[in-house]
C-alpha cells in the first residue's frame, strides 16, 4: 500500500538525519585531527584533499600525551578488575542471604550513587593526602570505585536474582561447597553479567574528568582527560593536535563498543528495566 | 556449614567495601564542613555551623542552586522528550534501523571532554564549521557563550546530545515489553496514534520513566565536567551549579570548609527532592 | 442487518501468500467459526476482517458498507483477543467504557451500556479493580464486556478461550454461546480445537494452508467430510484413514477388504484413501476382524487401539469392561459411514447417495 511505504522512506530519512546528528561531530573530529595545518583553519570539504599524521606525531613526541594516555590505562584497567572483583561478591551475597540488612545496602548502593562527586572527591583527597597518597593513581582508582561500584553492584544483583539458586543446588548435590558451587557453577554463568559491569567500569573511569581534576594536581599523573583539556589553555588553541588527542581516546571506546556492544546495550536496558 | 561462612565472608568484604569507600567519605565530608582549612594540608580550626551561615547567606550559592536547577531539569525534559522521540522512531522497522540504533548511542559513550572540545572547535567563531554553515545560510553569528543564557542553552544543548541515547536504548528496551495485541485493542477502541501512545505506551512504560528521571536528575543536579569545561560556570559565575561551585570554594579559593559545605547543602537538597519524588512516584517493587 | 461478506479476499507477505481467495457469505446473527491448525490463515483472515492487517486483494463489506479501507474503529465491530488485551492500568469499568468515551458517547449511556454488559457477564462487583487482580476467566469475561458494550454489528474472537485451563474452557464456551442466543448478534469466531467448533457454531469453515476446505455447518461437515484433511481434523479420536484402490466390490487396503457397498460406481483398479470413524465401527458382526492392543475405559465408552489385518486402527464402543489385549473382535462398517477419497487429489468420491 502506499500510505506505508511512504512511511517507511520518511522514516528512513529521520534515521538518517539522526545518523548524522549523533555521527557527525565524531566524524569531524577525526577528519580535523588529519587536516593539514594550511587548510584547518579554512578548509571546510567533508573529506581533506590532503592527509596528515603530523599532529599525532605532535602530541606523541612533544607533549605528556602518551604519558597521560598510559596512567588511563592503568587507572581504568584497576578500576574494571577491582570493580568486578568486589561487586561480585557484594551482589551474590546480597541476592543469596535473606537478611532484612539487604534492602539497606542495596539503597546505601543507590544513595551513593546519588551523592555528589565532590562530596566524596573533596573527602577522599584530603584523607589521601593525609596518608601521604595525595596526587596518586592509587587514589584516583579509589575515586573511581565510588562510581563504579554502586552502580556494578546494583546490576550485578538483579542478574544474581535471576539466576535460579537450583543450579548451585545441584552443584552441591554433586559435591561442591557453598564457595566451590559459586566459582564453578555461578561464575561461569555470570560472564555475561560481568562482561556488562566492565565495560561500564571501563566506561567510566577511562573517561571521567571530575576526579581526575581533583585527585591528582601534577601533569605527570594526569589522565588524558584531565591532560587534554589543559592543553587548551597550554597550547594555545592548537587545534589539530586536540582533535588527535580526541580521536586517540575516542578510539579505544568506538572499539570496545564495536565488539561489545551487546553487552553494553544489556547493561542499560536490564537495569533500567528490572527498575 | 560452610555455605554459610562464604555468604559471610562475601557479606563482610561488601560491607567493609561499601564503608570505606562509600559511607566514610561522605561522613568525612560532612565533619569537614564544620570547620574552617584554607588549604588541604594545613590544621583544620572548628567553626560549627559558620560555614554553612556563611555559604547560605551568599548570594552565589542561591544563584548556583538556580542555575543548577534549571540546567538539570531543562536538561531532563529536552532529553527525555527527545529520547522518547527517538526511541518511538527506533521501534518502527525501516530500512537501516540495525545501523541507526548503534549509531545512535554513540554519542553516550563519548568523554565529556572530547565532545566540549569538538563542540568548541565547531562553533568557534572564526573556523568552526557550524559557524561556517550558519554563515553559509545567512543566519546571524551566534554568541555562544557570551551572555548568560546563551551559555546555558549550549551547556543543555551539549549534554542533550550525550545523555539522550541512555535515554532512548531504556525506552526501546521498555517499549519491546509492550504486547502488540494492547495496541490493537486500543486501535479497536477507536483511538489514534497520540492516544496509544498517552494510554497505553506511557502507562506500561511507567517504572521505567519514573527510574529514569530519577537517574537522570541525579546526574544532571550533580554535573561538574560539562560546566567546568564548556565555562566554568561563567560568562561571570551565571552557569556556575553547587558541584562547580563547592570546586571553586575548595580548590580555587582556599576554603574547604566552604566547598564542603556547600557539598553538603547540595546532597541534603538532592536527597530531600528525592523523598518528595518517591512520594510522588513511588517505586514499584517486585 | 449486518450481514458479512467477503469477496477474494487475498493475503501475501511479499511473494507469499497465506490467504487464498477467500470467499464466504455470513448472514446476520451467524456463529461462524474458522477451524484449522497453526498457520492456516485463519487468524490473518479474522485480522483482516477487524481492519489491523491490510488486505492484498479483494473486499469485505459489514452491513451493506465496503469497509476494505476503513479503520477497525470506522468498521462497527468488536474484537475479543487471546490474551484479553485489557489496558493493565485501567479499572475494569474503565477498560469497558474506554472505546465509548472516544466516540464521545454521553456519559449517562456509557454507564447504562457497562451496567448492563457487567450484568450479563457477572462482572458488577469487579468493575473497581484492576485487571491483574482477575483471574483468567474474569478476564475474558471482561474482555467480552468490553466488546459487547460498543454493539457492534459483528464480535470477533481470536481463540479466546486458548488461555484458560481446560474445564474453565468448557464453561466459557457455554457463557459465550449463551450470549450469542441472548443478543443474537453475528460471531466470527476463530479455533484450532474442533470440539469449539462443532459445539459453537452454525457453520464451521475449515482452513489449511491459507485455502478453505470446506464451509458447511457442524454435522455436515462431521457426516460429509469434503476432503481428507477434513476428515481426519474433525472428529476425536481421529478417523481412521488407510490408503488403497477399488478391487471389484471391495476397498483393498493390503490384505484387508472392505466391502464399498450397494452400487460402487468405481472403476476397478482406482487408486482411493478410505476413512471410517471409530465411533462407527460395529462389532459383533461382519468378515473384518479386529486384534485389540490398547484398551481405554472413557466411563461411557471404551477405546481401543489396535489392528486389522497389520494395520492400525481404532474403534470406540458402548462400554465393555470385560476387553482386554488380543481378544479378536469381528466388525463391519455400516453403509454410509464408510468414507472414500481421491488418493492424489484428496477431494472425496462421493457414491450414489448424497
Amino acid at each position: 500500500m502506499p500510505k506505508s511505504t511512504v512511511k517507511k522512506f520518511l522514516l528512513s530519512l529521520v534515521g538518517l538525519a539522526i545518523v548524522v546528528y549523533s555521527a557527525f561531530p565524531i566524524y569531524w573530529m577525526v577528519v580535523s585531527s588529519v587536516r593539514p595545518p594550511e587548510s584547518l583553519l579554512s578548509e571546510v570539504s567533508l573529506i581533506p584533499s590532503v592527509f596528515t599524521l603530523e599532529y599525532y606525531r605532535n602530541l606523541l613526541e612533544l607533549t605528556d600525551y602518551p604519558k597521560h594516555f598510559a596512567n588511563s590505562v592503568i587507572v581504568a584497567g584497576s578500576t574494571v578488575v577491582i570493580t568486578m572483583i568486589l561487586a561480585v561478591m557484594i551482589a551474590y551475597a546480597v541476592a543469596r542471604y535473606r537478611v532484612r540488612g539487604k534492602k539497606a545496602i542495596v539503597v546505601a548502593m543507590l544513595y551513593a550513587y546519588m551523592f555528589p562527586p565532590l562530596l566524596v572527591a573533596i573527602p577522599l583527597y584530603a584523607l589521601f593526602i593525609k596518608i601521604g597518597l595525595g596526587d596518586s593513581l592509587i587514589s584516583l582508582v579509589a575515586a573511581h570505585l565510588t562510581l563504579t561500584l554502586p552502580l556494578g553492584v546494583w546490576f550485578l544483583w538483579g542478574f544474581f536474582r535471576n539466576l535460579p539458586f537450583q543450579i548451585e543446588e545441584a552443584a552441591m548435590v554433586d559435591g561442591c561447597t557453598r564457595l566451590g558451587a559459586f566459582i564453578r557453577v555461578v561464575l561461569p554463568l555470570s560472564v555475561p553479567g560481568l562482561i556488562t559491569v566492565a565495560v561500564f567500569s571501563f566506561l567510566l573511569s577511562w573517561t571521567d574528568y571530575t576526579f581526575a581534576v581533583i585527585m591528582i594536581s601534577s601533569d605527570v599523573n594526569k589522565t588524558i582527560p584531565v591532560g587534554l583539556a589543559s592543553m587548551i589553555g597550554s597550547f594555545d588553541l592548537r587545534w589539530g593536535e586536540v582533535m588527535a588527542g580526541s580521536t586517540l581516546i575516542a578510539a579505544p571506546l568506538l572499539i570496545v563498543f564495536t565488539f561489545l556492544s551487546k553487552y553494553f546495550i544489556q547493561g542499560l536496558g536490564a537495569g533500567a528495566v528490572k527498575g | 556449614m560452610s555455605g554459610k561462612s562464604t555468604i559471610y565472608a562475601f557479606l563482610g568484604v561488601g560491607l567493609l567495601t561499601t564503608l570505606l569507600f562509600v559511607v566514610m567519605p561522605v561522613i568525612f565530608s560532612i565533619s569537614l564542613s564544620f570547620y574552617r582549612m584554607e588549604s588541604f594540608v594545613g590544621v583544620p580550626e572548628w567553626v560549627g555551623l559558620q560555614n554553612y551561615v556563611s555559604v547560605l547567606s551568599d548570594f552565589e550559592f542561591w544563584r548556583a542552586l538556580a542555575s543548577g536547577t534549571i540546567y538539570a531539569v531543562l536538561s531532563i525534559v529536552l532529553q527525555l522528550v527527545l529520547g522518547i522521540g527517538l526511541a518511538l522512531i527506533l521501534n518502527q522497522s525501516f530500512v537501516g534501523r540495525g545501523l541507526v540504533r548503534g549509531v545512535s548511542i554513540l554519542p553516550y559513550l563519548l568523554p565529556t571532554v572530547i565532545v566540549v572540545l569538538t563542540f568548541k572547535w565547531m562553533v568557534d567563531g572564526s573556523v568552526g564549521i557550524i559557524t561556517e554553515l550558519l554563515d553559509s545560510f545567512g543566519l546571524p553569528d551566534v554568541r555562544w557563550f557570551e551572555t548568560p543564557s546563551a551559555a546555558m542553552m549550549s551547556n543543555v544543548l551539549v549534554s542533550v546530545w550525550m545523555w539522550t541515547p541512555f535515554v532512548t536504548t531504556c525506552f526501546l528496551a521498555g517499549l519491546q515489553t509492550v504486547p502488540d495485541s494492547l495496541y490493537e485493542a486500543a486501535r479497536v477502541d477507536g483511538t489514534n496514534a497520540w492516544q496509544r501512545f498517552i494510554h497505553v505506551t506511557l502507562p506500561m512504560l511507567k517504572p521505567i520513566l519514573t527510574v529514569v528521571i530519577l537517574l537522570r536528575g541525579i546526574w544532571m543536579f550533580n554535573k561538574f565536567d560539562v560546566i567546568w569545561l564548556m565555562t566554568k560556570g561563567g560568562p561571570l559565575g551565571s552557569t556556575e551549579n553547587l558541584a562547580v561551585m563547592s570546586y571553586r570554594r575548595a580548590f580555587a579559593q582556599f576554603d574547604v570548609g566552604g566547598g564542603a559545605a556547600v557539598a553538603t547543602l547540595s546532597f541534603l537538597i538532592l536527597s530531600f527532592a528525592i523523598f518528595l519524588y518517591f512520594r510522588a512516584f513511588p517505586l514499584e517493587t517486585d | 442487518m449486518a450481514e458479512i461478506e467477503l469477496r477474494s479476499v487475498v493475503k501475501k507477505y511479499g511473494a507469499l501468500t497465506v490467504v487464498h481467495d477467500f470467499n464466504l457469505k455470513i448472514e446476520d446473527g451467524e456463529f461462524v467459526v474458522f477451524l484449522g491448525p497453526s498457520g492456516c490463515g485463519k487468524s490473518t483472515t479474522l485480522r483482516m476482517i477487524a481492519g489491523l492487517e491490510d488486505i492484498s486483494g479483494g473486499t469485505v463489506r459489514i452491513g451493506n458498507r465496503d469497509v476494505t479501507h476503513l479503520e477497525p474503529k470506522d468498521r462497527n465491530i468488536a474484537m475479543v483477543f487471546q490474551n484479553y488485551a485489557l489496558y493493565p492500568h485501567k479499572t475494569i469499568y474503565e477498560n469497558m467504557a474506554f472505546g465509548l468515551r472516544l466516540a464521545k458517547l454521553p456519559k449517562q449511556e456509557i454507564e447504562k451500556r457497562v451496567a448492563e454488559a457487567a450484568k450479563m457477564l457477572d462482572l458488577q462487583e469487579l468493575l473497581g479493580r484492576k485487571p491483574k487482580q482477575l483471574s483468567g476467566g474474569q478476564m475474558q469475561r471482561v474482555a467480552l464486556g468490553r466488546a459487547l458494550v460498543r454493539n457492534p454489528d459483528v464480535f470477533l474472537l481470536d481463540e479466546p478461550l486458548s488461555n484458560l485451563d481446560a474445564k474453565l474452557r468448557v464453561r466459557m464456551r457455554e457463557e459465550i454461546a449463551a450470549l450469542h442466543q441472548r443478543i443474537g448478534t453475528s460471531m466470527i469466531y476463530v479455533t484450532h480445537d474442533q470440539v469449539e467448533a462443532m459445539t459453537m457454531a452454525d457453520r464451521i469453515v475449515i482452513m489449511k494452508g491459507g485455502v478453505v476446505q470446506q464451509v458447511g455447518a457442524p454435522l455436515r461437515v462431521y457426516d460429509k467430510p469434503a476432503n481428507v484433511f477434513v476428515a481426519s481434523f474433525i472428529g476425536s479420536p481421529e478417523m481412521n484413514l488407510f490408503e488403497g484402490r477399488v478391487g471389484g466390490s471391495d476397498a483393498v487396503v493390503q490384505e484387508m477388504r472392505i466391502p464399498l457397498g450397494r452400487n460402487p460406481r468405481l472403476t476397478d483398479g482406482v487408486e482411493i484413501t478410505v476413512g471410517f470413524r471409530p465411533e462407527h465401527v460395529q462389532v459383533g458382526e461382519g468378515d473384518l476382524k479386529f486384534t485389540v492392543n490398547l484398551v481405554e475405559q472413557l466411563g461411557v465408552q471404551t477405546l481401543c487401539s489396535g489392528t486389522c489385518n497389520g494395520l492400525f486402527m481404532r474403534i470406540m464402543i458402548e462400554r465393555r469392561d470385560d476387553l482386554k489385549k488380543g481378544d479378536v473382535l469381528s466388525f463391519a462398517i455400516p453403509e454410509g459411514k464408510l468414507h472414500l477419497f481421491d488418493k492424489s487429489t484428496g477431494s472425496r468420491i462421493d457414491q450414489a447417495d448424497k
